[in-house]
């Protein structure tokens, strides 16, 4: 020990410095955290598939959604916001980038991230010195939080959430709150990989997760919550895993929650179920089915069908709303919401009419593409309600400017009001687009494009195999004098009809610039 | 210790318990290892490269907690074996049952790993068919049970094969000491992730 290094001794050590160098950048923690005392939190919660048209705060004839317009009240509301798209997967892309699908390319079912050279033009990269946690129910979100994670401190693993997780080893490592959980699922759950660490403990596991989740039946009468086979979870869960994950994380952070319900199956607690069967709302308005698409599903015209599939959506967003009202409690009671901007919105909506139940279809119509927004400002205790137009991209933008920072120049997005240091614009264009159909890094086509301008509302349909005998389709509404959409009055020799069917298609023409082949 | 166990020290000896303790160690710790070892680079990019020591470490010490478990199990099993046998047919016996249902598993594992789809041909084959269940359980069951009853029937009716598969465990067990060592080590690195402020 007390032997003096020679000079062969200290050449050897000098070799290993190198390596060591490199495998202590693995070591490190997360980046230093903002040091500025006025920091201000933002949690961002997406209840998924959540259409404005069935809100009780947006004029739906339904009490849907008694708490969030509890909640309202000491907010900003926006009664004209527009999802970037209408499956998650764009509509998410859009929340989180500040820009179009156009833009971001992520709208279609083979790629769902954003192209490579817009990865790091997230929110989360924006947010650097923020502790930065995401978690969702919707595994499409996976995709972004695996290609952001970079710019993420934490990202909750979806399955922890799951119901199945009730042998779960969090209490019992609780220093070691990823990994043990991490390693302990990988051990006894398939997953998406197919297989487990263990050879003959998951079986036994998968047994035991059945006779729970058969237990729940009683609570949800109509099947306990799920997105796919096996993937059960409850809104509760969820909801006590933000509260107590806000309480003790490091400040300021930057929360981003994505709750599946009310997406389909609409599996409500037993307390709501028929809660809306007997109030004669039942297929609310007849509309006229003008266009040859489908959705999730394609029936023809059946108001027996259309009411029962509304009426269980209806009371699936009643149970989602319970829970967001418990949320907001919570964060009130804790004090929480003193420091934090509170945002709640949705990633797209849903629709039952006009023989389309759903979301994933080519049409644009505004209970498919009209979400809400409610942004609560630190200390607000009367209501705002905005009746601009607004988009998904504008949250971007509009998050920096409150949190002090700078807005980057490549987002598509606006400050919105009553943000803005600009008046608010009544003629700014704001779009949506569906193109799952189309290629990634090639020109739209088919496409369905949305431009919602002042009061009207023009949508262009072009390239399906459904419209080659018709060709590309035309539909301007005045959103003002007719809310359901039930009159298409575009007109080729009208002013209007022209200078929106300029604008968007010159607009379609820039957005596809970059991908025409030389 | 065993002594207590009246029944135990009957069936087995102390070597013989090591062994099969080891036996049923071994395939365990292969596939959990291996397993664990895939997940270790999208760990050590999303996180670090401690975390994913930290995932292997955990994947070990539940496969020592599996094995232990599986190990009673085996060894309560093996007590079904006729008391006119030794223990070492007894032991080889059970161990070699216990490996061939390994060995299925790890298969079964691997298939869906691969994700391999069904061939045209088998799917309609069975669509066509008026028990397609029952010939989806028929296929896979008929080798298992063939792969388990031959190596049986082999080692009750030969000394030497049940001389060499006596001589394989002995082999297996040192390789599985290097697993239990990797357990301790595991072990060791839980407990300092835990105990770290």
């Amino acid at each position: 020990m007390s032997r003096s290094l020679s000079k062969r001794d200290f050449l050897k050590l000098l070799a290993l410095l190198p390596p060591s160098m490199y495998l202590s950048s693995f070591f490190e923690g997360p980046d230093k955290l903002l040091q500025r005392p006025d920091a201000k939190n933002v949690i961002v919660i997406v209840f998924d598939t959540l259409s404005a048209k069935n809100i009780s705060l947006h004029g739906y004839p339904r009490e849907t959604m008694p708490n969030l317009a509890r909640i309202a009240d000491k907010g900003t509301v926006y009664h004209n916001h527009y999802a970037g798209g209408n499956w998650t997967t764009p509509g998410t892309a859009s929340l989180l980038t500040g820009t179009y699908p156009w833009t971001h390319r992520a709208f279609t079912d083979e790629v769902r991230t954003v192209i490579k050279e817009r990865e790091r033009n997230n929110i989360f990269n924006l947010f650097e010195g923020y502790y930065r946690i995401g978690y969702s129910h919707n595994s499409n979100l996976y995709k972004f939080f695996d290609q952001f994670s970079l710019d993420l401190d934490h990202i909750e693993e979806r399955r922890e959430l799951f119901v199945k997780n009730n042998l779960s080893l969090d209490g019992l490592f609780p220093r070691d709150d990823d990994i043990a959980p991490i390693s302990w699922d990988r051990m006894v759950n398939e997953g998406e990989k197919k297989y487990t660490y263990s050879l003959f403990f998951a079986p036994f596991y998968e047994l035991y997760n059945q006779y729970i989740v058969d237990s729940l039946q009683d609570k949800f009468p109509r099947g306990v919550p799920h997105s796919g086979e096996d993937d059960y979870f409850l809104l509760e869960d969820g909801i006590n895993w933000l509260l107590s994950k806000v309480s003790t994380i490091q400040q300021p952070f930057l929360g981003y929650f994505h709750y599946l319900p009310p997406h389909r199956p609409y599996n409500t607690r037993k307390e709501f179920v028929d809660v809306f069967s007997r109030d004669g709302i039942e297929h609310y308005i007849e509309k006229p089915r003008l266009l040859p698409f489908g959705g999730d599903i394609d029936k023809p015209q059946d108001f027996k069908y259309q009411a029962s599939e509304r009426q269980l959506y209806d009371e699936f967003i009643l149970y989602a709303d319970s829970e967001l009202g418990r949320l907001y409690e919570s964060l009130e009671k804790s004090g929480v919401l003193k420091d934090t901007w509170f945002v709640f919105t949705s990633d797209h909506g849903e629709m039952f009419e006009r023989g389309v139940f759903g979301h994933r279809t080519p049409v644009l119509y505004q209970p498919v593409i009209q979400i809400p927004l409610v942004i609560l400002e630190p200390g607000q205790n009367e209501r705002r309600d905005v009746y601009t137009s607004t988009s998904a991209v504008d949250v971007l933008p509009t998050l920096m400017k409150i949190t002090g920072q700078e807005i980057p120049d490549w987002t598509e997005g606006e400050v919105l009001p009553p943000f803005s240091d600009a008046a608010p614009r009544a003629d700014r264009s704001i779009y949506a687009l569906e193109a799952t159909e189309s290629k990634t890094m090639e020109p739209l086509n088919p496409a369905s494009v949305m431009l919602v301008k002042g009061k009207y509302k023009l949508t262009y349909y072009f390239g399906y195999p459904q419209l080659k005998k018709m060709g590309p389709i035309f539909e301007l509404y005045d959103l003002e004098s007719d809310p359901d959409e039930l009159y298409n009055i575009f007109d080729p020799n009208s002013e209007v009809s022209r200078d929106l069917q300029n604008e968007l298609l010159e607009k379609l023409r820039e957005v596809d610039k970059p991908y025409l082949k030389s | 210790m065993l002594n207590k166990f009246g029944f135990f020290a009957h069936a087995y000896t102390r070597k013989g318990l090591f062994q099969l303790f080891m036996v049923c160690a071994f395939p365990i710790h292969i596939w959990a290892i291996f397993a664990a070892f895939r997940d270790f680079s999208w760990v050590a990019e999303r996180t670090n490269v401690w975390d994913a020591i930290g995932l292997l470490s955990y994947a070990v010490a539940f496969a020592l907690v599996e094995t232990i478990g599986i190990f009673f199990i085996v060894a309560l099993l093996g007590l079904l074996v006729p008391s006119r046998w030794d223990s070492d047919t007894r032991l080889a016996l059970i161990g070699n049952l216990f490996l061939t249902v390994a060995i299925w598993s790890i298969l079964g594992q691997v298939y869906s790993l691969l994700g391999y789809p069904l061939p045209k041909w088998g799917i309609d084959f069975l669509v066509n068919a008026d028990h397609p269940l029952r010939i989806l359980w028929g296929t896979v069951f008929l080798p298992l049970v063939i792969s388990a009853i031959v190596p049986t029937v082999l080692v009750i009716r030969s000394g030497r094969v049940k001389g060499m598969v006596i001589e394989t465990f002995d082999r297996i067990s040192l390789l599985s000491s290097v697993y239990v060592f990797f357990d301790l080590v595991g072990i060791v690195i839980i407990a300092i992730r835990n105990v770290r402020t």
